[in-house]
């Protein structure tokens, strides 16, 4: 036994040096941080040797007004060709200028070769000179984007229509400019050994409480994998408990969304690459919570967010509770129903539980096929698949009317949601109260609340509990959870989050307002 | 990993005391009180709950003595004092065992009490044992976790508790003949007392408080939640038992295994979403049986883990060591007579650790500082 023991301790040791390895491993440091020589030359063929055979590398000479040998060298597509040949080879060559550093708005010079190549693959136009040991590195980034666009998932009725794009600026721009504070903080990251992907964290001093900040900076630093692709990315490797199906980080397309929260002391996490930003630590009430709440009045708001728990709790419980009362618990349901449900049922061969895992996987295949269809084709297959497939099957006799009825609203209720990632999860664990209800009934449900119930208490998201303000209980918080209270009450910011300054409102100048 | 001191709050620790006292014994309780009591047997549930206030009056005296520490702690202290702690660890240990062994016996009860409604009123196939694994992977599920997840969980199912003040009431009042409570005389005193010795299983429950007292925040006030909590149990018992005489009346009650349940089988209307309601109303009360098994359950294996000081490791070895014993002794009774016959047995021993180890805890404690008291008054008259 102790044999196995030693032999385990050794194998954890080996494996941690080996991860230790590992992390010295990162590609970029693989190119020779060299110096750069006087020879423009040398300079061009050490930056060759470097990215290899790259044929979209554009090394561009040229003979400045003084007569020195001048080099350019980009990558082509990812730089603005008119900045290029305007602001730095006729402004450096043209005799009447007397400046000899190129004038772009972004200029930084170093001397060099691992910086000079991490800003080519970057976008930079680097410019080097004879008999100048300095390579000056240009920001002439512009390759083509999407432009602000509406986001696609979370879309309002009342609201700002502009959503994140795959640039980080623009997506930091969007942020800084709903939100003028000079408190805001945003901290750069470069994360994936081989991506090289920039990372912005955001968060307002003051409000963001500091250790949970350090934890989240802590956190992203420990990442060490070759790429990142997309925020999801970010979002499984930082989170608190890496096997529970629910969702840790909210993500949101919605520049106006980050705010709030940063305003509520929470900390923002933008990739570059993706319009998806992840807001950090997410508590259960985003399931049902959207920004429209706070913009329209409260008493619809209100009304919207009952709506969506309800919604959420058919998405999850519905079909289950069908296969429960048709199967063990026939005498509840008013007797009426339960002849016309028995009607419909007497042609269908299955017993209610696989008819009800038909149909819920018929509609899942529906969705995830009407998602991959181009976007005409998408409509068609949603009525296709709802309308005559479910309409067929109720005439052929496979499936009773009330399924059909209880698949649609699951697939509706499930849509409510304003977060997708949420609903995800819910979709997901429907199955398998399905087949508790097959096994137990009612008590099979019950069964499941209970083991959900323990598991979302042991949940945190970066030191806050899932559940709050349920529990622990806070009844301050309680003011925005199920009710969204009119604003002139919400003066003060949730506490869950460690705030630092809770005063959102102050008293005396709305008084004065009012008075008006 | 520590042990998470200091972290319940005074909210919290009311939900853990109605969650952990109020569990299955409430669909008994209309027969049980009434046997002797007749007509006057919403008088039990007071008398019994008279009796609880003293030990549970002598937990909360303790724990203002020793704040911060659970009963594993200051057992030794006030048995030995500060100045003979082997002493105080040898005398306090047997009362450590006669704890556990209650605990473990009564929670294998109430987790047969439990399969027992499920299995004769609403799942009438499915084995018993079934029922029993299934609870108790549940409860093995929640032991894995550190104390916190217990107490949210105790709280967020908290809301539940209100189903026999509110639901109950309302559900039973179309079907209600008041005069079923008349004469409002007590026949025998005896009777009450022995109604009140013999309904006293109702509480047990309470006596978790003696380590969650010394788990709470500092400033939590932990008297309040003695008295509201068992205050608001005493209601609710006491309501349930009315809606029971006044329903069915007490000779009929004696008759109904689950007199609770019968009357909310007796709530039937046309025209309700739900026609019949005792499925929905056992499963919801399901989780409150649930607190009180998976709070005795978590207890004893967490009182075992302060005792020898471990960690969070021990106690998911350890809670998954109990399972198959306490799957055994569930076993026990070979049908619902022995059960009920088991349970008797089971209330007399429960005096010994959940009533006469407190108050001796205390009562030792008082005349231990008296006595330093004393000491402390002689010395500042020696100065």
């Amino acid at each position: 036994m102790s044999q196995f023991w030693k032999a385990w301790q050794k194998r954890k040791k080996t494996l941690q040096e080996k991860a230790l390895h590992h992390h010295a491993d990162r590609s970029m440091e693989r190119v020779a941080d060299k110096e750069l020589s006087l020879e423009v030359d040398e300079n061009i063929i050490m930056i060759e040797q470097e990215l290899g055979r790259c044929d979209d590398l554009v090394v561009r000479r040229f003979r400045d007004k003084r007569g020195t040998d001048c080099a350019i060298v980009f990558l082509d597509g990812m730089v603005d060709r008119n900045v290029i040949s305007e602001y730095i080879i006729s402004y450096l060559s043209n005799p009447q200028i007397p400046d000899i550093l190129p004038a772009s708005n972004e200029l930084e010079s170093t001397d060099g070769l691992r910086q000079v190549i991490r800003n080519i693959l970057s976008g930079s136009a680097v410019l080097m000179r004879d008999g100048d040991n300095k390579a000056y590195l240009n920001n002439t980034r512009g390759w083509d984007r999407r432009g602000v666009d509406e986001p696609q998932t979370e879309s309002v009725v009342r609201g700002p229509r502009d959503g994140f794009c795959e640039t980080l600026c623009v997506n930091s721009a969007l942020v800084r400019f709903r939100l003028k504070d000079p408190h805001l903080r945003v901290r750069h990251m470069v994360i994936g050994r081989r991506t090289q992907t920039d990372v912005y964290v955001m968060y307002i001093e003051g409000l963001a409480y500091p250790p949970m900040v350090r934890e989240v900076l802590a956190r992203l630093e420990k990442i060490n994998v070759d790429s990142i692709l997309e925020s999801g990315y970010i979002e499984q490797l930082i989170q608190d408990r890496r096997w529970s199906p629910f969702p840790q980080l909210q993500n949101t397309e919605r520049p106006d969304k980050v705010v709030a929260n940063l305003l509520e002391g929470k900390v923002a996490i933008l990739v570059d690459g993706t319009p998806a930003a992840l807001i950090a630590p997410a508590v259960f009430t985003q399931f049902y919570q959207s920004p429209e709440d706070y913009y329209e009045r409260f008493y619809i708001a209100t009304l919207l967010r009952f709506i969506r728990a309800i919604s959420i709790t058919i998405a999850l419980l519905l079909p289950s509770l069908y296969i429960a009362f048709s199967s063990f618990h026939p005498e509840m349901i008013p007797s009426r129903l339960v002849i016309a449900m028995a009607a419909g049922r007497s042609t269908v061969p299955f017993p209610s539980l696989v008819e009800a895992l038909i149909m819920e996987v018929a509609i899942e295949i529906l969705r995830e096929a009407s998602v991959r269809l181009p976007g005409p084709i998408g409509p068609t297959i949603g009525i296709v698949g709802a309308l005559v497939v479910g309409e067929a099957a109720v005439t052929a006799g496979l499936v009773s009317p009330v399924m059909v009825i209880i698949v649609a609203l699951t697939t509706i209720g499930s849509f409510a949601s304003p977060s997708y990632s949420a609903a995800i999860s819910i979709r997901m664990l429907r199955f398998l109260v399905m087949l508790l209800a097959g096994m137990f009934g009612l008590y099979g449900i019950m069964l499941f609340l209970i083991v959900l119930l323990i598991h979302l208490s042991s949940l945190k998201s970066f030191g806050v509990p899932y559940m709050s303000p349920f529990s622990p209980l806070n009844l301050k918080g309680m003011k925005d959870v199920f009710i969204r209270a009119p604003h002139h009450l919400l003066r003060t910011r949730p506490t869950m989050f460690h705030i630092q300054d809770e005063i959102r409102m102050r008293e005396e100048e709305n008084r004065e307002q009012a008075g008006r | 990993m520590g042990d998470q001191r200091g972290s319940i709050s005074t909210w919290q620790l009311i939900a853990i005391l109605i969650s952990s006292i109020i569990g299955g014994a409430i669909l008994t309780l209309p027969r049980t009180a009434s046997a002797e009591l007749q007509e006057v047997g919403w008088l039990g549930p007071i008398a019994s709950g008279v009796i609880a206030f003293f030990p549970l009056m002598a937990m909360v005296y303790l724990s203002k003595q020793y704040p911060g520490l659970t009963f594993v702690e200051y057992g030794p202290l006030v048995f030995g004092g500060r100045r003979y702690p082997r002493l105080g660890n040898i005398l306090n240990t047997p009362w450590m065992l006669m704890f556990l062994l209650f605990q473990f016996l009564n929670t294998a009860m109430v987790a047969r009490g439990f399969g027992e409604i499920i299995v004769t009123s609403i799942l009438l196939d499915t084995p018993l044992e079934a029922i029993l694994l299934t609870l108790f992977l549940m409860v093995l599920y929640l032991c894995m976790h550190e104390l916190e997840v217990l107490v949210r969980v105790n709280e967020l199912l908290f809301p539940i508790m209100f189903v026999p003040i509110i639901i109950i009431p309302y559900v039973t009042i179309n079907s209600a003949n008041w005069e079923n409570l008349l004469p409002l005389h007590i026949d025998s005193w005896q009777s009450l007392a022995s109604t009140a010795f013999g309904t006293f299983m109702l509480y047990t429950g309470f006596e978790l408080m003696m380590i969650y007292f010394g788990l709470a925040m500092p400033g939590s006030r932990i008297s309040l939640v003695a008295w509201s909590g068992l205050s608001f149990t005493v209601v609710s018992y006491v309501l349930t038992t009315i809606a029971g005489i006044v329903v069915f009346g007490y000779e009929e009650l004696q008759h109904l295994i689950w007199p609770t349940l019968e009357m909310v089988k007796t709530a039937r209307r046309t025209g309700w979403i739900l026609e019949r309601l005792e499925a929905a109303f056992l499963t919801i009360w399901m989780a409150s049986i649930f607190t009180t098994f998976g709070n005795m359950y978590y207890s004893m294996v967490y009182a075992i883990r302060l005792w020898l000081k471990k960690g969070i490791r021990f106690q998911r070895i350890l809670a998954l060591i109990f399972f198959i014993p306490m799957f055994y002794v569930s076993l026990w009774p070979q049908n619902i007579v022995e059960f009920f016959a088991f349970n008797e047995k089971l209330t007399a021993f429960c005096y010994l650790p959940t009533v006469f180890f407190p108050i001796l805890l205390a009562v030792i404690q008082a005349i231990r500082s008296r006595f330093s008291q004393q000491a402390i008054e002689n010395k500042k008259g020696g100065t």
